[in-house]
């Protein structure tokens, strides 16, 4: 139910008056994977299904991920949403719903549907049909086309308060220091900061540690490999690197705001030795290919111009 | 077990296999397939209770190996009911697969790997036009190589039509010229390997048949042939710089030695690590702009060539 999700207050209140039937208009939520939103649209499926009732079949259902009248459309592959998945789900939306008055349709990734699944959605988002209820998520509202976040009303999921996310964490593990760099590594995601903590990622965030040792070196061959070996999940290793050169420039005048809390010692060393011009061109040039990450370019071969030029006498 | 790159070689195995008509055969996909799966087909009886050959292709994709190994280890050597055949379509054989070819001896290799040396490249050509019935004018093979570039399958199509073409004559290079076009093809890699050999008309002249050929599309092939080119240089470069052997550095980059030696070092000594940084930004500006709604990708194209081949 809704009372379930916490610190988005916002979110909570909008999707409650979707419940009550107040409001019909699309929403884009808007915010980091982990911030609550799919889990708030769920929640908020569970209360209007089940008329409050949490022991009813609804909510069973919804919980198994089962229920025919929720429907959720993901990217393929997680890669885009494309326009034979739309079509589908614009005929699946004007159809009668099978077990209540109003189905919710979450479109998981509306930064993601390609130009001509918009195109597609545009109609149905215009004029909704009176049985269907659409959630539209994304990351960021300004990667949504347009046209699409004009028929929409935009939610805001700000990033969750630290302590929020760290009484969480502790839930689940007895190591302070480490909730802490996953809670601050998350950016306000209690999601993204529980698979920090359960899948071992901070092994990701050592190897990206390791990268800038093998940068000083200026051992191309090595640091080529280096980048190779985490290729898969440089996505990710270019979030952690952002965080690790913020460290490290933050290091010597605010150490309570670092990040990276557990490897202090080698930052500390680390700052010495690479200097504060090189750290600043780093993070600009990371920063830059981050930004250009979001088409589709060769990533592993931008992350090593990238170093390249930093490390470069 | 038949492994290597040479696809053309490697299906002409398997169909050999296929066509057993003494045996019944199960052919069989290792991609979703695991080793305990494959010993189980292997332990099944045939319905007629003839032999059985079970042959894997694509066999490097199969998971789990160790149920497989076991079976091939403690297989009777006098038991001949069942015929593993695995077809490995790779240039290298991954540790599992070396290990199971140990454990049956030397006998089970028949290794099919793309030839680097030219003279072997022809012989190969020769041999196929041999199996195909069909004699070939000195010249010709280097001439097929040269307009399809060196991909057996390719070739050996034009030897069909060869062979249809001349009958039983000998197939002379006239020949070669009534059934292919009178400007060869370019592919993208030869664009960005004329630009690393700094051969800049070259490598304007062949960037202009890439793009006649996939027109405005060629902007990004041209952009991935340039940067994987960059890439390999600068590694080269570096390890030449540090006075690494060819040995170590056809192993960093997963290459024969042969055509490191012949076709890679001498590219990357003409060019400076710096220089070659250089070239790596421009490049990042190129992917970025190509994968852009960016206008006038050619000329960006073109300019990247020319900043490395000048």
């Amino acid at each position: 139910m809704l009372s379930a999700v916490q610190g988005q207050s916002e979110g909570v209140r909008l999707l409650r008056r979707v419940v009550e039937g107040h409001v019909t208009t699309p929403l884009l939520l808007v915010g980091a994977d982990g911030t609550g939103r799919r889990f708030s649209v769920i929640e908020a499926a569970k209360e209007a299904f089940s008329k409050g009732d949490p022991e009813s079949i609804h909510c069973v259902q919804i919980t198994k991920g089962m229920h025919p009248d929720l429907v959720v459309v993901r990217p393929e592959d997680d890669k885009e949403i494309g326009v034979e998945a739309m079509r589908a789900l614009v005929e699946q939306a004007g159809s009668f719903p099978s077990m209540v008055s109003s189905r919710f349709v979450i479109i998981d990734g509306a930064d993601a549907m390609t130009t001509a699944a918009a195109n597609v959605l545009l109609k149905t988002l215009e004029e909704p049909p009176p049985t269907s209820r659409f959630f539209l998520l994304a990351e960021s509202a300004s990667a949504v086309l347009p046209t699409i976040r004009s028929r929409c009303g935009v939610v805001r999921y700000r990033p969750l308060p630290e302590k929020f996310i760290l009484d969480y964490l502790r839930e689940h593990t007895d190591d302070d220091a480490k909730a802490l760099v996953c809670c601050r590594l998350a950016e306000g995601s209690v999601g993204r900061a529980y698979q920090y903590l359960a899948s071992g990622r901070l092994s990701l965030r050592n190897k990206v540690l390791s990268l800038l040792k093998v940068g000083l070196s200026q051992d191309v061959s090595s640091l080529f490999s280096s980048i190779d070996e985490i290729e898969s999940d440089l996505d990710r290793g270019l979030r952690f690197l952002d965080h690790l050169l913020r460290d490290l420039l933050m290091l010597p005048h605010d150490p309570s705001r670092i990040t990276n809390v557990d490897v202090v010692d080698q930052l500390d060393a680390l700052r010495g030795q690479i200097g504060e011009a090189r750290l600043s061109a780093l993070l600009r040039e990371s920063r830059q290919v981050r930004e250009r990450s979001r088409s589709k370019i060769i990533l592993p071969f931008h992350v090593k111009a990238c170093f390249l030029a930093a490390f470069s006498d | 077990m038949f492994f290597g790159d040479e696809d053309l070689l490697l299906d002409q195995a398997l169909e050999g296999v296929r066509s057993q008509k003494s045996r019944s055969v199960r052919l069989l996909d290792g991609d979703g397939l695991d080793g305990q799966e494959v010993v189980s087909i292997c332990e099944t009886r045939s319905f007629d209770g003839r032999p059985r050959i079970v042959a894997i292709d694509n066999a490097q994709k199969v998971k789990a190996h160790e149920p497989l190994l076991e079976y091939v280890k403690g297989k009777d050597p006098e038991d001949k009911s069942v015929l593993l055949v695995a077809v490995v379509r790779a240039p290298r054989l991954s540790p599992a697969w070396l290990k199971l070819m140990r454990s049956e001896g030397k006998s089970a290799e028949h290794l099919q790997p793309k030839p680097w040396k030219e003279r072997e490249r022809i012989q190969r050509v020769v041999d196929q036009a041999n199996q195909l019935g069909l004699r070939l004018n000195k010249g010709v093979p280097e001439l097929l190589i040269k307009v399809r570039g060196y991909d057996l399958r390719l070739i050996v199509n034009e030897l069909r039509k060869l062979s249809y073409l001349v009958g039983d004559e000998v197939a002379t290079k006239k020949h070669v010229g009534m059934l292919v076009p009178h400007v060869f093809p370019a592919t993208p890699y030869e664009v960005a390997q004329a630009a690393a050999a700094k051969k800049v008309k070259t490598a304007m002249t062949k960037l202009g048949l890439v793009y006649r050929n996939l027109g405005e599309g060629a902007a990004v092939p041209l952009t991935h042939s340039l940067v994987r080119i960059v890439e390999k240089l600068i590694i080269a470069r570096s390890m030449l710089d540090a006075k690494d052997g060819v040995k170590v550095i056809a192993q960093r980059l997963g290459m024969h030695e042969y055509p490191l030696k012949m076709n890679l070092l001498p590219l990357a000594r003409l060019h400076s690590v710096d220089q070659l940084r250089g070239q790596m930004q421009t490049l990042c500006r190129l992917d970025t702009l190509v994968k852009g709604p960016a206008r006038s990708k050619r000329t960006q194209v073109e300019l990247a060539v020319l900043s490395i081949a000048s």
